[in-house]
Formats: C-alpha cells, sequence, structure tokens
C-alpha cells in the first residue's frame, strides 16, 4: 500500500476579510507517511486542517481524499478522515463510553461493529481505567486521548491531529508518540505542533507554514549535509552570489550574514575564500554549520514587525486618547 | 439514519442534566395549578350558573379547553429555555466540530436536533394531557374536541422549536438564545393587539398573530390555513438555522 496517494491539495486559499489566512497551499500526504505541520502561531496551520476536514470551505483550490473530491461528495471523503481539533470536541455531560458510541453512530459503523470498535479505540488510547466516567470530570490528559480515540474511532485513512500532545505529562506524550507511530502504519497522518524534537522523532516529512503560505516542504531525517555560513563586512547582492556560485542555494539572514547550502562544503569554502579576498568583501567569518530542524525552522520563519505595534506606541496613543 | 442517532442523542441530552428535569417538573406544576384553580371554579362558581342555561356549555369547554388555551402561553417561556442550549451549548464547548468533520450533512444535523426538541415538546404536550384526561374518571369529555386542542399545542410547540433552534445557532451563549427566542416568541403572540389598534395592516398582523391560528384549533376547529401557518412558520426557520451553517463555512 506504500505510496497511494491520500491526501492531494492544490492551490487552497482562505481569506478573512483581507487577512489571507492560507494562501495557494499544495501538497499530498502518501499512504504510510506521518506529516508535521509545523509554523508560528497563526501562520494558518489549525485554517489549513479545518479546511482539510471541511470544517471550512477553501475559497479556491481543490482537495481530493483517497480521490474522493472533498467539496463535490464531503459525506464520502470524511467518512474517510479521523480529526482531532486543537480543542477536542468532547460533550463532558457524557461518559466516555456514550459518547465513544455516539461517534461511532455518527461515522454510520454498524450496530455489530460498535462495540468492537469502541472496545479497539479505548484500548488503543488507555481509556479502559476511565471508561464509565464523565468527560467533564476527567483531566485534560485524559480528554485529548478521548479526543483521539474519537478520531480514530471509525478507523480512518487519513488521521489530522491538531497539536495532540498539548496538556499531557511527559509519559503519556511517550504514549501518544508511541500510538502515532503505530498509526501511521495503517493510515496517513498529519500532526501539527510546536514541539521539534516530536517532529523529528515521529514524522517522515515536514511541512512549515509561515504567514499563510508553505515555506518548506521535505522528508525527514534532514540531509546530514553541511551548511555554510558567512559573515561578510561588505556584502554584493545576492544575484552576484548567484552568478559566481551557480546552483547552490542561498538564504540571505541578516545584511550581513548569508548561508549556503553547497554540495561539499570544503570545496565551497575554499571558492568562497578566495572570491571574498579577489573581491573585497571583506570576510569575517566563515563556518560550517550542521544543519537541525531547529535551524530549518528559524531560517524559513521570520517574524515581521509591525512598527505600529511597538509597546512605546501603545501607551503614547493610550494617553493621547484621555 | 443519521438524523435519527442526532435526534435520539438530543432526546437523551435533555434528561441527562439537571436543567431538562426541573423544566418537566415545572411545566408539570404549572399546569397543575391552572388546571387545579379552574376546576375549582368549576365546581364552586360556575356550576350553580350553569343549572339555570337552557344548553350549558360542559366539562370539556369549561375546564379542557381553557386550560390548554391559556397553558399554551407559558411555553413562550419554557420552550426557549428547553432549545436554547441546542447549538449554542456545541458553539462554547467547540464539539460542533464533531458533526461538522462527521459525514453527515448541515441538513441532516439541523433535522436531527430539531426532531431530538420535537420529541421532548411531544413529552410536555403529553403532560397537559394526562393532567386533562384524568377528568375522563368524573365526567364524558369530548375527546374529538380536547386531542385537536392538543394537536394544536403540540404544533405551537413544535413552531416555537424551530424558532429557538434558529437563535440557539446564532450564538454561543444559552441565555442570549433564549431572551431573543421569548421575545420573538411573544411579539408573535402579542400580535392581536396590533391587529386590533392599526388600521392599514389588520389583516397582515392578524395573520402573523399565532393565537389567530392556535384558537380555532383549541376550540376544537383544525383548518388546513393554520396548519399550513405552522408547517411554513418550521420551514423558515429550519432553512434559515441551514443557512447559518452554511454560510459559516464559506464565510469571507
Amino acid at each position: 500500500m506504500e505510496g497511494t496517494q491520500l491526501i492531494s491539495a492544490t492551490g487552497i486559499t482562505r481569506t478573512y476579510g483581507n487577512l489571507i489566512a492560507v494562501n495557494k497551499i499544495d501538497f499530498s500526504l502518501q499512504q504510510g507517511e506521518i506529516l508535521g505541520f509545523l509554523g508560528p502561531n497563526g501562520a494558518g496551520k489549525s485554517t489549513t486542517m479545518s479546511i482539510l476536514t471541511g470544517n471550512l470551505a477553501p475559497h479556491s483550490g481543490s482537495i481530493k481524499i483517497c480521490g474522493i473530491d472533498l467539496l463535490d461528495q464531503p459525506k464520502q471523503a470524511k467518512s474517510i478522515i479521523g480529526y482531532l481539533p486543537e480543542i477536542p470536541p468532547l460533550y463532558p455531560q457524557l461518559n466516555v463510553l456514550e459518547y465513544l458510541k455516539y461517534c461511532a453512530e455518527l461515522h454510520g459503523i454498524g450496530k455489530k461493529d460498535i462495540k468492537n470498535a469502541i472496545d479497539k479505540a479505548i484500548q488503543r488510547c488507555n481509556l479502559k481505567d476511565v471508561r464509565k466516567k464523565l468527560i467533564g470530570s476527567l483531566s485534560k490528559g485524559f480528554q485529548q486521548r478521548v479526543g483521539i480515540a474519537q478520531a480514530i474511532i471509525h478507523s480512518p485513512k487519513v488521521l489530522i491531529l491538531d497539536e495532540p500532545t498539548v496538556g499531557l505529562d511527559p509519559n503519556q506524550i511517550i504514549e501518544i508518540r508511541e500510538l502515532i507511530t503505530s498509526l501511521g502504519n495503517e493510515c496517513g497522518v498529519i500532526i501539527s505542533t510546536h514541539i521539534l524534537p516530536e517532529v523529528e522523532e515521529i514524522c517522515n516529512r515536514i511541512l512549515i507554514m509561515n504567514n499563510g503560505e508553505l515555506v518548506y516542504n521535505s522528508p525527514l531525517p534532514i540531509s546530514t549535509k553541511p551548511d555554510v555560513a558567512v559573515s561578510l563586512a561588505a556584502p554584493p547582492t545576492t544575484d552576484h552570489f548567484t552568478e559566481l556560485f551557480t546552483e547552490i542555494p542561498v538564504i540571505q539572514k541578516s545584511k550581513h550574514r548569508f548561508i549556503f547550502s553547497p554540495e561539499f562544503d570544503y570545496e565551497f569554502k575554499a571558492k568562497f575564500t578566495k572570491a571574498a579576498v579577489e573581491n573585497d568583501w571583506g570576510l569575517e567569518e566563515l563556518v560550517s554549520i550542521q544543519p537541525s530542524l531547529e535551524g530549518i525552522f528559524t531560517n524559513y520563519v521570520c517574524y515581521d514587525h509591525n512598527p505600529n505595534e511597538k509597546p512605546n506606541n501603545k501607551i503614547a496613543s493610550g494617553a493621547n486618547e484621555d | 439514519m443519521k438524523i435519527k442517532v442526532i435526534a435520539l442523542r438530543e432526546f437523551k441530552n435533555f434528561f441527562v442534566s439537571p436543567l431538562g428535569w426541573i423544566i418537566l417538573a415545572a411545566t408539570q406544576g404549572i399546569v397543575a395549578f391552572q388546571y387545579i384553580a379552574r376546576i375549582a371554579d368549576y365546581i364552586f362558581d360556575f356550576q350553580p350558573k350553569l343549572v339555570k342555561l337552557a344548553n350549558p356549555p360542559g366539562v370539556t369547554d369549561l375546564v379542557g379547553v381553557y386550560t390548554i388555551a391559556h397553558v399554551a402561553e407559558i411555553f413562550l417561556v419554557i420552550m426557549p429555555i428547553v432549545t436554547m442550549h441546542v447549538f449554542s451549548s456545541e458553539r462554547r464547548n467547540h464539539s460542533l466540530t464533531l458533526l461538522r468533520s462527521s459525514p453527515v450533512s448541515i441538513t441532516e444535523m439541523v433535522l436531527g436536533k430539531y426532531l431530538g426538541i420535537l420529541g421532548i415538546s411531544f413529552l410536555m404536550v403529553l403532560q397537559v394531557a394526562i393532567m386533562i384526561f384524568t377528568l375522563e374518571v368524573g365526567t364524558d369529555l369530548d375527546i374529538g374536541k380536547i386531542s385537536s386542542g392538543l394537536i394544536g399545542l403540540f404544533l405551537v410547540l413544535a413552531a416555537w422549536s424551530a424558532a429557538g433552534i434558529y437563535f440557539s445557532s446564532l450564538t454561543k451563549s444559552p441565555a442570549t438564545a433564549a431572551i431573543v427566542t421569548i421575545g420573538l416568541l411573544t411579539i408573535l403572540w402579542k400580535l392581536e393587539w396590533g391587529a386590533e389598534t392599526s388600521e392599514h395592516f389588520a389583516a397582515v398582523l392578524a395573520y402573523l398573530s399565532v393565537p389567530n391560528h392556535f384558537g380555532p384549533m383549541a376550540m376544537g376547529i383544525i383548518q388546513s390555513v393554520d396548519v399550513c401557518y405552522f408547517i411554513l412558520f418550521i420551514l423558515l426557520f429550519l432553512v434559515l438555522t441551514i443557512r447559518r451553517f452554511d454560510a459559516e463555512r464559506l464565510r469571507h
């Protein structure tokens, strides 16, 4: 089954008024893949997940779940998706069994199979001891697990989990990670999280979103080829670099600092030093850096600081209003 | 099938919280008070006078019809309290996502919820019916006339449920939903006043007013125009609710 396309999303766009929450995103999910969705708060991760699960309609673009168009045949598509939103959709007044039975019925599981499905979900999420307790009286960690049980009760082919390990203690986090890894063998999983080691541990591909755009999409583990960071006192334009070092990707980190991702770092370093001396760039630093997920994340996610939102300005304008 | 699942869940939810039982108990208490007061009136006040009449009205009219007609007014407050939680609590709990990501259409979701509430309305009509049918022990009732009144009461409650569900779909706060519903239902109930004073809109106001359609049924006359009024009332609010959820998915 490895290699079957579970989700193919093309050109998804969603706006809220003038704010573009998600901008022309394309990606796909294969069978057996665990996709890590990264990005700062407000990058559009949750919006994208809401769109993928049919909770929100995209303003343009198309989504196919196992070849079924989510917008044309929402019922068929939704029946093979399991979704755990950021806040688990629980009914505090029901006990765990009643709640899971309702979820199973909503997904159209037949009377004969319901008991099996519930037992399996309860066993997988370790809910046996609390199955007759009211959901409202459970701790956050247990509620989160009930949320996951709800998402897997109908054995979905695609599992979408929005920050599944939030609010769990370290042991529970390990359990949930193991659960997700084992689920990843049966279906495709998309998880969003802020915990980078978590992604490195369980995901086999990462997507990074920033300001509604997909800025990075690559398989894990990330390549072990080191990058080269250089600091120059009088740097030329980036175009000039591309002219000199064709086919070597470069990212400008600040006015004076650049990061190159060459094929062989030693060869590149020698070449660069020579060029720097010849062109009088004022070479201050030249160092190999081992790429890490954290490094990738900070490279691709830059925070835009709006000058109007500086705290000083706020206080000043507040004072003026009086 | 999915409609049935949602309807049953909604119906059961009503009994999970103490609120449901309190509402049923309060309803029974108020109906009982109205009913016993009327019976006392009948025994001590009306009966001696009725003897003098050639063709006097019976218990059915003086107690049964009267109770049904007057009891409807207390549901102006009770129904909105029953319906206020339907969607607003789901919004507050963030549990609406469960229904929205399940293979259930918005129409099925709204109809399911509505049928669940309809079940509770039916229970409430039953509460009134049981009380009135106790008269059967001591006297002969005009079953047809009473049934017509009860069908009328059920249609009124069904219409109000639809309105209540709509307002509950607009907000996160059950209290807001209840108050807005009570407001609208009271205006529709009291439109008659406007009909009496206004020259130009008298016909329109009279047609829109709920008692003008419920009144004949309480008196034992079921007319298609009145039944149509209630069906249109229900359809209007159910369609508005469905549209509301559709718009939410697409909202810019």
